[in-house]
């Protein structure tokens, strides 16, 4: 009996009720769950290699090139190949995984703003105002929201110009078309990923609404803010947890989707997604070129799938399937 | 139920106008025109072009002509075309692709996750389980050119291949611990690279079965752990242990007492599945080459072809709508919960 959860449920009458924190039963439950171990050892792996790895390696990894040496079999010189460009996949790679990495975690970031937010002011207001609000939810989710992303990455392209020389008559030197197309992505990806977390959030938040000791701290004159943030927030933590790491691979999804179609990362920038293009447009003569990124990719998301997977059976055992 | 339906057919209304307003003014707002990109273009004959495609008038009359007249409009890119006829031309491909993916997606995944419940965790679970989370994450883009590159290379490149990955002489070994069925697979001519047009045959052709396995599978993947999920549901309710006890045989109790409430997570997924198919199919198209709209919408949205844009859309627009509308109405239908509510 190595869970004290259910030590203490057994013995529950005999002994002084000991309180446990949901974290520490939601770690032991974890810590049996090998796959999502494994997974989160795999997922620290992955941000060292993406991101201590550029430490080990020329300033110019990814954007080095030597033409005559382009599409080279995997050999000692260069451990994962050569692209069409004559440029070290290994490094290609490494970038890569920094872009991937990043907008799955900052787009992610911004869908769960805006996901908690609504959700919670739909959950804790009620009546008309949370109808009202959950029919958008529901009308939103029946839209084609992938062509609406394509839409907005084609049409806004060419804003960051824009926004530029707006700002420059003006007289400020700030320039933000350099970084326009990432910045782009983070909204465009969480503007669209935000529904589930908000559906998640309200029907917590809703059931929250109705257990005694939020109607005793009303009772007790508390106010609305201290409510929300000191007794609700904690309480809903868990499935946003959870639902933030099954966000990840989804977000990631995306913009591999984008970078796929050319309307994502823009080269000589890579992300996972566009080298998983450029080697699918060369696959016959460089099968490297796609087969590397390609499990580099899916084991990101398996890694992501399992841990979230498995916090989601350590955190809520009530809605688990598994 | 009428009341039901009557309402959900009245709320598509604002929902397509919604959509149409924001595809309309997302393309005008943002800079750039249609003929921006030819340079030897005039100001003069722009001026004349701007004026034969009445972007000289104000926007909301450009809208509101949009709006009643869509279909009928000129491509900008392809004047001599209506946005009507490129859709019904090139439609039907993609309708073919999709068809395909979602007999296999549902076939393969309901398949699979009825397995899997069947005995939860055990090595009949773990097996479908694991599949489906190895399709999950496959992206299409992936599974698409893998698939390409295992199955239609020409057995010389492919036997290369297989020898460069240390797997020396694979389809012998294949047919020496009896796999003939699988190194035939590697035999088969697939066409799938080049594409003959479409030949007009909705449910079966050579060239389609790469593309459709691709987009299915990854929807298999979902339906199966929708399934399996439903299933244990379930299995596990009263209804089912009195079937039982009344002596009523396994398989009957399995399709006709627990599948109808087991696969209510597949129905409920439909609505957003046909959305994702239709994403997905941007993807096949550009990995095997498929002349569907698809590739048009990608492309036009890139040329500024506002009016193919915003009639590709409001085309999938209202497509979804009304799959979204069937599959809540079959919601209702099969969950009898729901009926007494509404």
């Amino acid at each position: 009996m190595a869970n004290p959860a259910t030590q203490t449920k057994s013995n529950g009458l005999a002994q002084v009720e000991k309180g446990e924190s949901l974290w520490i039963g939601a770690w032991y439950r974890l810590r049996k769950n090998k796959m999502a171990l494994l997974g989160s050892v795999f997922i620290l792996l992955l941000i060292g290699f993406s991101f201590i790895g550029p430490f080990f390696l020329e300033d110019d990894y990814y954007t080095y090139q030597e033409l005559e040496l382009k599409m080279q079999e995997p050999s000692e010189d260069y451990i994962l190949g050569t692209d069409h460009l004559g440029r070290d996949q290994l490094g290609r790679i490494i970038k890569g995984g920094q872009i991937s990495l990043m907008v799955g975690l900052v787009a992610t970031v911004v869908s769960l703003t805006i996901g908690i937010g609504y959700g919670t002011i739909s959950g804790y207001f009620g009546g008309n105002i949370d109808r009202f609000m959950m029919r958008i939810v529901d009308i939103l989710y029946s839209l084609p929201f992938t062509i609406f992303v394509i839409l907005l990455m084609v049409f806004a392209k060419d804003l960051g110009d824009s926004i530029d020389t707006w700002v420059k008559e003006r007289g400020s030197n700030f320039s933000i078309s350099g970084q326009w197309n990432m910045l782009l992505l983070f909204v465009a990806i969480g503007a669209v990923e935000w529904l589930t977390m908000a559906r998640i959030v309200r029907g917590q938040v809703l059931s929250l609404r109705k257990q005694e000791f939020i109607e005793a701290c009303i009772s007790l004159g508390l106010p609305t803010h201290r409510i929300i943030f000191r007794h609700m927030v904690p309480n809903v933590l868990g499935p946003v947890i959870v639902y933030t790491t099954l966000t990840i691979p989804a977000v990631m999804l995306l913009e591999a989707f984008l970078s796929f179609l050319g309307l994502g990362v823009q080269p000589p920038t890579p992300s996972w997604g566009l080298l998983i293009k450029d080697g699918a447009d060369r696959m016959r003569e460089a099968p490297w070129m796609l087969i590397y990124p390609g499990i580099m990719f899916a084991l990101a998301l398996f890694s992501f799938n399992f841990v979230g997977d498995g916090l989601r059976d350590a955190l809520d055992p009530k809605t688990s399937k598994d | 139920m009428l009341k039901f339906i009557l309402r959900r057919i009245l709320e598509t209304v604002p929902v397509l106008l919604c959509v149409a307003a924001m595809t309309f003014f997302m393309c005008r707002l943002a800079p750039g025109g249609p003929f921006d990109d030819d340079k030897q273009v005039t100001a003069e004959v722009r001026e004349q072009l701007n004026k034969q495609f009445n972007l000289d008038k104000p926007l909301y009359a450009q809208f509101y002509q949009y709006l009643i007249n869509l279909p009928n409009l000129q491509s900008f890119k392809y004047p001599s075309r209506t946005v009507g006829d490129i859709i019904s031309q090139k439609f039907p491909v993609s309708a073919k692709l999709g068809f395909l993916a979602m007999c296999i997606a549902l076939s393969i995944g309901i398949m699979f996750g009825v397995i899997a419940s069947l005995r939860p965790n055990s090595y009949i679970d773990y097996i479908p389980s694991s599949l489906a989370m190895i399709g999950i994450c496959l992206p299409t883009f992936v599974m698409g050119p893998l698939l390409i590159l295992v199955f239609s290379l020409d057995t010389l490149q492919l036997e290369s291949f297989f020898i460069k990955f240390g797997l020396i002489d694979f389809k012998n070994f294949l047919n020496d611990i009896g796999l003939t069925w699988i190194a035939a697979l590697i035999d088969f001519p697939y066409p799938s690279i080049g594409w003959g047009g479409f030949d007009g045959d909705l449910f079966f052709s050579s060239d389609m079965i790469l593309p459709s396995l691709t987009l299915g599978l990854f929807y298999a993947a979902y339906i199966s752990r929708l399934t399996r999920g439903g299933m244990l549901d379930i299995l596990t309710q009263d209804y089912i242990r009195t079937a039982k006890a009344k002596g009523a045989s396994a398989p009957r109790i399995l399709v006709i007492h627990a599948l109808r409430g087991g696969l209510l997570p597949v129905i409920s997924f439909m609505g957003p599945a046909v959305a994702g198919l239709i994403a997905g199919s941007f993807v096949i198209e550009t990995i095997f080459n498929i002349p569907g709209l698809g590739q048009d919408f990608v492309k036009s949205a890139f040329n500024r072809d506002y009016t193919l844009v915003l009639g590709v859309v409001m085309f999938y627009a209202t497509l979804i709508v009304i799959l979204n509308l069937i599959v809540d109405i079959l919601q209702v239908a099969l969950n009898p919960k729901l009926k007494f509510q509404s």
